[in-house]
């Protein structure tokens, strides 16, 4: 089949490299016996989110994010039948804080219940994280200057490192298809388990006959489990 | 070595944190700052400096925090604290600039960019503009990029600066197709920014149609260059022999020229200093390897204007040659495991057909070869391994032509050791 991306704000929102994220769904979906037609949106070209089957959003500065929830405000219904309809969406950095009602005094998309605030100092930490929809763990990097407080289902458990406040160890949010994280940039590429769980997800959502292929990430595999030893090693004060 | 080197200004801020001002200090103070080029315009403005007959104090090749830029002014002093020096010369690194500047007041201060650079560290460019600009106050002079549009801010509305810039040459192009483009929008508005040409990146003629924020005319511009023949041109009028063939090097040049003539030298007498200089710093190492010519590029981790500069100089010799990319430790100075900035660097610039084989290696080699694969380059070029002697024997049998290694202080010398 053929499976629509829409990589959006991606002259804006690309601070750590994360159109990394989406040319390796692509490849992904492709290995599985798709087509992938992808395109790119921003500020001030239409689009709406619901001809696409899934988004990209990545991480910007706090300038950058500000321009950009003016113009995502626009598709605000758009985004919340597209979530509703249990569509792909994965936003990382500090692009998934737009989706809550508040950032600092500014609105936001207001479709989760979450507030975000901004502080001067900068919180940058490599972290292990847990999931319980992954079996393993997942590695990577925040980089952010929010707190983000919220009673919603999260999508990860912080195990070494910071994650979304400084009372809870819970980071992200995950309701229906939506992925919000704050970890920084190409976060598929680092983390095979987590690309393939939403490539699949993905696939037998589209098509009831669909039957995943096992398919050779050696290098990627090695690449994660190099990363998850270094961090460990840390975690353990080693 | 670098912390015995800060030590004297450690212990000298802890017994008495207002030292510095009890100091007599040369009137004529150099501050430069910026993400690249930091080192090697120091090094170039003391050398132009004392090529004409200046005492120069400086922290070339030094610690550029606070307590490294506090050890160089305290070193250079008598024991009535006045500093024997007509001039000092202090490199800068950008976040301890606003708690450097608490001591002394430089009359100069010189941005030369604000890049991605160590963004683990550093949050992100627009963080770090936050930053300096704390630092600045009205009585400093700025001398700064006009070509980038995120330094030239600081000169927006202001009349104590001098700008330098790189006109549009042979090498200037109209669209920007690296990875990423900080210049898409405007730094001051966000709105989106025009350009007519381009250096690399986002450096270039911009302007922005909203808030009115565009390059500013350069009070010194390198109106020519010529890579071919090595040489650059300023103002139309200064000829200055190039030994290394760089677009970057020719910025950190005009930035040596623009501040040296601020501090009243003659133009004539800035050229015969600049003319063929070779950098005392290590970053170019030549070297031979089995017979076979081999040059070591450091480039930083982290900073992937410091990557592409060196793979744009190794297409630009345009000999057939091996290039050797090692991330192994990302910094020497902290842990991190983020290698996010590898798909930053425009590793495309490879598909060259002077590249004929590739090696990459280190700890992080998988992160590498998952970049080199979304890259059209011909994996079959390409050779991996996480193992550094495995990437020695590599390189010794196998390597084609010359060869370029691509790598990090951190990492450098798991190469340069092997040999």
């Amino acid at each position: 089949m053929n499976i629509k991306v829409l990589h959006l704000y991606h002259d804006i929102l690309n601070l750590y490299g994360d159109y990394g994220n989406v040319v390796i769904l692509k490849k992904h979906i492709e290995d599985q016996g798709n087509t992938v037609t992808l395109e790119k949106k921003s500020i001030g070209e239409e689009y709406d989110p619901n001809n696409y089957n899934f988004v990209y959003i990545g991480a910007g500065t706090e300038r950058g994010l500000d321009r950009v929830l003016k113009d995502i405000k626009l598709h605000k219904e758009q985004f919340k039948k597209f979530i509703d309809d249990r569509k792909y969406i994965l936003a990382t950095g500090n692009s998934f804080e737009m989706f809550g009602k508040k950032i600092e005094e500014e609105e936001a998309l207001n479709i989760f219940d979450y507030e975000v605030q901004r502080d001067k100092d900068r919180k940058t930490s490599d972290i292990i994280y847990s999931s319980e929809y992954l079996k393993g763990k997942v590695v990577g990097f925040v980089n952010k200057s929010t707190r983000v407080y919220h009673n919603m289902n999260p999508f990860f458990k912080v195990e070494f490192g910071i994650g979304e406040n400084e009372k809870n160890d819970y980071e992200g949010v995950k309701y229906k298809n939506f992925y919000g994280t704050h970890i920084s940039g190409p976060i598929l590429a680092r983390n095979p388990e987590l690309l393939q769980t939403l490539v699949l997800g993905m696939c037998k959502d589209l098509s009831r006959d669909f039957k995943p292929k096992k398919i050779d990430y050696t290098n990627e595999q090695r690449g994660y489990e190099l990363v998850l030893e270094e961090l460990t090693k840390r975690a353990e004060g080693k | 070595m670098e912390k015995e080197v800060a030590c004297h200004g450690k212990i000298a801020l802890k017994i008495d944190k207002n030292i510095l001002k009890k100091v007599v200090l040369p009137d004529d103070i150099i501050v430069v700052t910026g993400s690249n080029g930091k080192t090697s315009t120091v090094e170039m403005i003391c050398n132009t400096l004392e090529a004409n007959g200046y005492k120069v104090g400086c922290n070339r090749e030094g610690s550029n925090q606070t307590e490294g830029v506090t050890t160089m002014i305290l070193n250079n002093c008598n024991l009535k604290g006045e500093v024997k020096k007509d001039i000092l010369v202090i490199e800068s690194d950008e976040r301890y600039l606003r708690h450097t500047l608490k001591h002394f007041r430089p009359k100069y201060l010189v941005v030369t960019n604000l890049y991605r650079d160590q963004m683990t560290r550093n949050g992100h460019p627009e963080l770090i503009y936050d930053i300096i600009k704390e630092a600045i106050t009205d009585d400093i002079h700025l001398i700064l990029n006009a070509d980038d549009p995120l330094t030239s801010m600081y000169g927006y509305k202001r009349e104590n600066v001098t700008y330098f810039g790189m006109d549009k040459n042979n090498l200037s192009v109209m669209k920007n197709e690296s990875a990423y483009d900080d210049g898409v929008y405007c730094p001051n508005c966000k709105e989106p920014l025009e350009y007519s040409y381009y250096h690399y990146n986002h450096i270039g003629d911009f302007e922005c149609k909203n808030c009115g924020h565009k390059r500013m005319k350069p009070e010194y511009a390198v109106t020519d260059l010529n890579l071919n023949n090595s040489e650059m041109v300023i103002n139309n009028k200064y000829k200055i022999s190039m030994n290394l063939r760089s677009v970057y090097m020719a910025y950190n040049m005009l930035a040596t020229f623009a501040v040296t003539r601020l501090i009243g030298l003659k133009d004539d007498k800035i050229v015969e200093a600049l003319n063929n200089y070779i950098m005392k710093n290590d970053r170019v190492q030549k070297f031979e390897l089995n017979g076979k010519h081999g040059m070591l590029l450091t480039s930083k981790h982290e900073n992937s204007i410091s990557y592409n500069q060196s793979l744009l100089y190794i297409t630009r010799e345009n000999n057939p040659c091996t290039v050797v990319i090692i991330v192994d430790a990302v910094s020497r100075k902290y842990f991190t495991s983020e290698t996010s900035w590898l798909w930053d660097i425009d590793f495309e610039l490879l598909k060259h057909d002077c590249v004929k084989k590739v090696v990459l290696a280190g700890k992080y080699v998988h992160d590498l070869v998952t970049r080199f694969e979304y890259s059209g380059i011909d994996m079959k070029k390409v050779k991996a391994t996480e193992d550094l002697d495995d990437m020695m024997d590599e390189v010794k049998e196998n390597s084609v032509g010359s060869i370029y290694v691509v790598t990090c202080f951190s990492d450098r010398m798991k190469f340069m050791s092997r040999r």
